[in-house]
């Protein structure tokens, strides 16, 4: 049984077509990423599954079951940490965490521990009488998640949590959202730092205009693309014809000469750099330094939703 | 009850607007209603004394009844006779009126009352600006042309004569008493105009605290996280309309409590019936602000636009009711006006409830329901177009792309 199940689901805004039959299927104690560019319908998508915004066509399912606004039931087993900071500046820290633990969870004991749980995770027990006022943008980041996953739900949807966050805060939000997937938590993540979802995800949703253009994991997608790895190689002199020879072999998807680098894009091939390294041998070409980079899933991004600005 | 907890918790961190707009608006009013004198009618009259100097130069019985016919109308105060002296005293207010009677003044009036010629004249220092100068000014001279005419009148009486005759004739005064009419202002009027001058109060500090409450908990953010959780809808606004209730309750509760402590004869006086009416008037009225705040919290209004529409419409309202000015003095056209308005519907219950017996009959209570039906419908019409702005708005964000999407519901 899937986590989340959802099948064809249409969406529009007026004229304009936000969700195109998309569907994606999460597995309990996944991390999903989902990918897309601004304006892709990542955000509409996590709206409609968390009953925010109507939709025209389709079914969503979770935890196997129908959703609908007043299944308080499901709910109740949902996390959500907004992309903006959404806690109450009235409220200290317990106050805020307190209060919306309080809507999942009425027993005061219980809330209580899960409240201290929540603060001691994302670390904020020095901060817990400050008013948001008074924290950094990393301790206003790490009070949203707490607001959000403090009732320990068994799906957490994180929108851009780590944006406008300094690296220490970044990999301690990661760290604990590593953790909560260790514990059993499903968490579907969207971001738009690539790192991050290679980094935490167990798989990886690429989607754009509504529609989902590739899934699967990390290693599954730089396979579809074709997409190997980027070798540079720093030479003083290089013949036309070394270089045509190079861009002559099957695994080089294109290699050109500045003057000073060689800069070759291969596609996926078992002995790439040696490939190269022996052509430039028979020229009598002494190579400087020589730096072989996989592919990351920015390139994936980029190969998969293009190239042109995005409003 | 997490909302309600939460909301009241807001408005705890936002206790500086109950303060100055709740309770300092209504001490104010209080003051300005306790400032006004109305009347005092278990007190017997008291006329005005000022205080005076004589410098008595001449020392005839002339000048003497000067003197006996001042100290029944003042207080006497000693001043040398001395230039620097006459200076200081009426440049630092130490009298009211100085009189100067020159030497032969006595021999001169009586010689001039007798012969019909004009009557030599005194030194005399007063203030324009003093009343007290002025009243012991004219006794002094009411007293001199009742000798002037006694002599004139009576060749052979002598002077002393004349002056015992003047002196008993100005001596006598009217017979003074304080009387109130049916409509006189008693403190239970005090306490009229302290329910007037409320509207002010309760307009700024009802919609300026709910227009802060509820734009802080409707925040999109904080408003789309509750929605996503296990709390029903329903709750949620009910427990909202709870909180806003219980402040739109508390600043009732105060001012009218404020203001009966106040004027506790005015309670005495009033029948419970009066009072009870009163209270709930003033109850129907601040539904109307609860209904304004709640508009502004739908429009996202901020905490600055809430002060201003609170202020102004309070104002106009507050004025229109009467509470400023008088009614009675407003132009026809001013009047049409202010039966638009609330607080003139507020006032006219207030009014009539004043006044009822203390078993009031259908009759008497009929125009303090219309009344307060018309403060009703003003409430029920606020609550519609605002709750018609939380449906365009759910609407809007829902039909207008993605931006829009982020601040659905």
């Amino acid at each position: 049984m899937n986590i989340v199940d959802v099948k064809n689901l249409v969406k529009r805004y007026g004229t304009t077509l936000a969700l195109d039959h998309f569907n994606m299927e999460i597995a309990p104690g996944e991390v999903f990423g989902l990918l897309g560019p601004n304006g892709s319908g990542k955000t509409t998508a996590i709206n409609c599954i968390l009953q925010l915004l109507t939709y025209d066509k389709g079914s969503i399912e979770l935890f196997g079951e129908k959703m609908s606004p007043t299944r308080y039931d499901l709910k109740r087993c949902i996390g959500v940490v907004p992309q903006n900071v959404a806690v109450f500046e009235e409220l200290t820290v317990r106050e805020n965490i307190d209060y919306f633990c309080g809507l999942y969870i009425s027993d005061a004991a219980e809330r209580r521990a899960c409240v201290n749980d929540a603060i001691e995770f994302v670390g904020l027990q020095d901060y817990v009488k400050h008013r948001p006022k008074k924290l950094s943008g990393g301790l206003l980041r790490r009070l949203n998640i707490a607001c959000g996953i403090a009732h320990k739900p068994e799906l957490a949807f994180f929108d851009e949590p780590t944006v406008a966050v300094d690296p220490q805060s970044r990999a301690s939000i990661l760290q604990g959202i590593t953790a909560m997937s260790e514990r059993g938590t499903t968490v579907v993540y969207t971001s738009h730092y690539m790192e991050e979802v290679e980094e935490i995800c167990s798989r990886i949703m690429i989607m754009d205009k509504g529609r989902t253009l590739a899934i699967g994991t990390n290693a599954q997608l730089k396979i579809m693309t074709g997409i190997g790895e980027r070798i540079e190689v720093d030479v003083l002199e290089l013949p036309e014809a070394a270089r045509a020879k190079v861009q002559g072999l099957d695994c080089v998807q294109s290699a050109d000469y500045d003057g000073h680098v060689l800069r070759i894009t291969c596609g996926n091939g078992q002995h790439n750099v040696s490939d190269v390294l022996g052509i430039l041998r028979t020229f009598d070409v002494t190579p400087g330094r020589i730096w072989a980079e996989p592919p990351t899933l920015n390139d994936v991004f980029l190969e998969i939703t293009g190239r042109d600005l995005r409003d | 009850m997490r909302v309600f907890k939460c909301a009241l918790r807001v408005m705890r961190a936002h206790l500086i607007f109950p303060l100055v707009y709740i309770v300092g608006l209504s001490f104010m009013g209080l003051f300005m209603a306790m400032s006004f004198s109305f009347g005092q009618a278990d007190e017997q009259f008291q006329p005005a004394r000022g205080e005076y100097a004589v410098v008595d130069r001449d020392a005839s019985a002339v000048s003497q009844g000067m003197i006996d016919a001042l100290s029944a109308v003042g207080d006497k105060v000693e001043v040398a006779d001395d230039r620097r002296a006459f200076q200081d005293a009426v440049a630092k207010g130490a009298v009211d009126y100085l009189l100067v009677v020159p030497e032969g003044y006595g021999d001169a009036f009586a010689a001039a009352a007798r012969e019909g010629t004009d009557a030599p004249s005194l030194d005399v220092v007063f203030s324009y600006y003093s009343a007290e100068g002025a009243y012991l000014d004219e006794a002094v001279g009411s007293y001199l042309s009742a000798v002037r005419t006694i002599l004139a009148a009576h060749p052979t009486a002598t002077l002393e004569e004349a002056v015992d005759d003047a002196l008993d004739a100005v001596g006598h005064t009217a017979q003074t008493t304080i009387l109130t009419t049916d409509a006189g202002m008693t403190e239970a009027d005090r306490f009229l105009f302290y329910l007037q001058w409320s509207t002010y109060t309760l307009f700024a500090g009802i919609t300026v605290c709910i227009g802060v409450l509820t734009a802080t908990m409707g925040r999109t953010d904080v408003r789309r996280r509750s929605l996503t959780s296990p709390l029903p809808f329903i709750s949620y606004n009910l427990q909202m309309g709870l909180a806003c209730l219980v402040v739109t309750a508390f600043a009732w509760l105060w001012t009218f409590a404020i203001g009966a402590i106040a004027f506790p004869q005015a309670m005495t006086s009033m029948t419970v019936a009066g009072v009870t009416w009163c209270a709930l008037s003033m109850f129907a009225f601040c539904l109307i602000p609860l209904a304004i705040g709640f508009l502004l919290g739908q429009l996202s209004a901020s905490i600055t636009v809430s002060n201003a529409v609170g202020n102004i419409c309070g104002m106009v309202i507050s004025f229109l009711g009467g509470a400023w000015v008088p009614l009675d003095i407003m132009s026809p056209a001013v009047l049409q006006v202010a039966q638009l308005m609330p607080g003139y519907w507020y006032n006219k219950a207030c009014g009539l409830a004043a006044h009822l017996n203390s078993v009031p009959t259908l009759d008497a209570i009929v125009p303090i329901l219309q009344s307060m039906g018309v403060l009703l419908l003003f409430t029920a019409v606020v609550l519609v177009i605002a709750l018609l702005v939380a449906r365009m708005r759910t609407q809007t964000s829902t039909a207008g792309g993605n931006a829009a999407a982020h601040t659905a519901l």
